[in-house]
C-alpha cells in the first residue's frame, strides 16, 4: 500500500487558497519594477546627454557673443574711420575752394593738401571695411549706403544657430528628466501593490483575494501609467 | 516498486535556492559595475564640459589678439596711405612731416600689429590682411589649445552611457531569470523543471551578455575599465 505524500485538497483550499496567484503576481510585480527601472535609467541618461550638450552648446554661444562682438567693434572702428574721412576730406576741398575765393592760394594748397591726405585714408579704410568689400553688405551706387540690415541679420546668426541648438538640447533634457521623474511615480506605485500583495500573504483567503484584486488593480494602472510614459 | 528518481524534490529545491543565490550575487555585481560606470560617464562629462570651458576662452583670446592685431594693422595702413601722399608734396616742412612719420610712426604702429604686418603671408593681394589666417596660426601656436580636444570626452561618456544601458538590459535579463528561478522553487513539481531551464537559460543567456557588453566596451575604450 502506498501512502500519499499530498496533502489533502480541502486544507489546501481553507488555508493556501490564492496564495499561489499572489506569489505569481509579487513575482510578475518585480519583473515590472525591473523594467520601469531600466526604463528610468535609461530615461536619466538621455536626460544626462542631453544637459551635457545644452551646457556644451551654452558655452559655445557664449563664446561666439564675445568673438562677434569683438568683430563688430572692429567693424564699426573702421567704418567710423572712414566716415571721419572722408568728411574730413571734403570740408578740406570745401575750405580751399572758399580760400581760393578770397585770395589765400598758400592756405588754399594746405586745405587742398590735408584734403588729400584725408581721402587717401578714406580710400583705404574703405578697403578694409567689411561693408564695403563684402558684396553682401557693400552699397549698391558709389554714393549709396551699405546694407547695414543684412549686416544685423549675419551678426548674430552664428550665435543664433549655437542657441538654438542650445534650446533643443535644454527642451529634450527637460524632456526626458520629467519621464524620468514620472517612472519614480510608477516605482512609488508598484512599492504600493508590493504592499498589497505581502498584506494578501498575511490575511485570511477572502481577505487574500480582496488585496490580490486591489494589488492586480494596482500593478495595472502602474503599467498603463508607465506606457503612457513611454508613448508621450 | 517505484523507480528511484534521479532529482529527489528537496534536494532540488537546495539546487534552485543555491541557483536563485548566484543570480542574486550577479545581479549585485552588475548593479555596482552600472553604477561604477555611471559614475565614469559623469566624470568623463564634466571633463568634456571643463576642457569646452578652457577650449572657448583659448580661442576667445586668440580673437581677440587677432582683432587687436587687425585694429593696429588697418591703423598702420592708413596712416602709410596718409604719408604716401604727403610725400608727394613739394612744401619742405610736409616732406618732413612725412619723413618723420615713416620713420617713428610706422615702425611702431608695426610693431604693435605684429605679425599681420611683419609678415607677408597675411598680406591680401589688395593691401588687407587674411585674418582667418592669423587666427589659424595663433591656435596652431598655442600648445594648450592643441592638446584640448572635449570631443573625445564627449565620445568616452557617450560610450560610458551606452555602457550603463546596456548593463541596465543585462539587469532586466537576470531580474527575468530570478523571475523563472523563483516560480520553479515555489511552482509545482509538473513545471518545475521547465522553469528552471527556463531560468538557468536566461542567466546563462545573461552571463554571455555580459561577457560581449564589457569585452566591446573594454575594447572600445582603449582598455580602459
Amino acid at each position: 500500500m502506498t501512502v500519499s505524500k499530498h496533502e489533502p485538497t480541502s486544507a489546501v483550499a481553507s488555508g493556501e487558497r490564492y496564495k499561489f496567484l499572489v506569489v505569481v503576481l509579487t513575482v510578475f510585480t518585480t519583473i515590472a519594477t525591473a523594467v520601469v527601472a531600466s526604463l528610468q535609467a535609461d530615461a536619466n541618461i538621455r536626460a544626462s546627454s542631453n544637459n551635457i550638450a545644452s551646457q556644451e552648446y551654452a558655452i559655445q554661444t557664449s563664446s561666439e557673443l564675445q568673438r562677434q562682438g569683438i568683430k563688430s567693434a572692429y567693424d564699426i572702428n573702421i567704418m567710423s574711420g572712414y566716415l571721419k574721412d572722408a568728411q574730413e576730406g571734403l570740408v578740406f576741398e570745401l575750405t580751399a575752394l572758399e580760400q581760393e575765393e578770397t585770395g589765400d592760394f598758400y592756405g588754399a594748397a594746405l586745405s587742398r593738401l590735408k584734403a588729400e591726405v584725408a581721402q587717401a585714408r578714406a580710400d583705404k579704410a574703405r578697403l578694409f571695411s567689411i561693408f564695403f568689400s563684402d558684396p553682401q553688405y557693400a552699397p549698391e551706387t558709389e554714393d549709396g549706403l551699405p546694407d547695414s540690415d543684412a549686416y544685423l541679420a549675419d551678426f548674430l546668426a552664428q550665435a543664433n544657430e549655437l542657441a538654438e541648438k542650445q534650446n533643443f538640447a535644454a527642451d529634450e533634457y527637460i524632456r526626458w528628466n520629467n519621464k524620468a521623474d514620472s517612472y519614480t511615480g510608477v516605482m512609488t506605485i508598484l512599492a504600493v501593490a508590493f504592499f498589497q500583495f505581502g498584506l494578501a500573504q498575511a490575511l485570511s483567503p477572502r481577505l487574500r483575494l480582496l488585496f490580490a484584486l486591489f494589488g492586480m488593480a494596482t500593478l495595472v494602472g502602474s503599467i498603463i501609467w508607465m506606457m503612457i510614459i513611454l508613448v508621450i | 516498486m517505484e523507480k528511484p528518481r534521479k532529482f529527489p524534490p528537496l534536494r532540488l529545491e537546495i539546487v534552485i535556492a543555491i541557483l536563485i543565490a548566484v543570480v542574486s550575487i550577479t545581479v549585485a555585481m552588475v548593479t555596482w559595475r552600472n553604477t561604477l560606470v555611471s559614475s565614469r560617464a559623469g566624470e568623463t562629462s564634466r571633463t568634456g564640459i571643463l576642457d569646452t570651458i578652457k577650449k572657448q576662452a583659448i580661442i576667445y583670446e586668440n580673437w581677440r589678439k587677432t582683432y587687436q592685431e587687425a585694429g593696429y594693422a588697418e591703423m598702420y595702413a592708413v596712416y602709410l596711405a596718409e604719408l604716401e601722399t604727403l610725400e608727394t608734396s613739394a612744401d619742405p616742412s610736409i616732406a618732413y612731416q612725412a619723413e618723420n612719420l615713416r620713420l617713428y610712426m610706422l615702425p611702431n604702429l608695426g610693431l604693435l600689429a605684429g605679425e599681420l604686418v611683419s609678415d607677408p603671408a597675411y598680406l591680401n593681394p589688395d593691401g588687407t590682411y587674411n585674418l582667418e589666417a592669423r587666427f589659424t596660426s595663433l591656435k596652431a601656436e598655442d600648445p594648450i589649445l592643441r592638446d584640448l580636444d572635449p570631443q573625445v570626452s564627449f565620445q568616452r561618456a557617450g560610450l560610458f552611457y551606452a555602457e550603463q544601458r546596456w548593463l541596465t538590459v543585462n539587469l532586466v535579463m537576470l531580474a527575468i531569470s530570478l523571475f523563472w528561478l523563483a516560480l520553479a522553487e515555489i511552482g509545482g513539481k509538473r513545471l518545475r523543471m521547465l522553469t528552471l531551464l527556463l531560468g538557468c537559460g536566461v542567466y546563462a543567456l545573461a552571463l554571455i551578455h555580459l561577457a560581449v557588453i564589457e569585452v566591446y566596451f573594454v575594447i572600445a575604450q582603449g582598455g580602459a575599465l
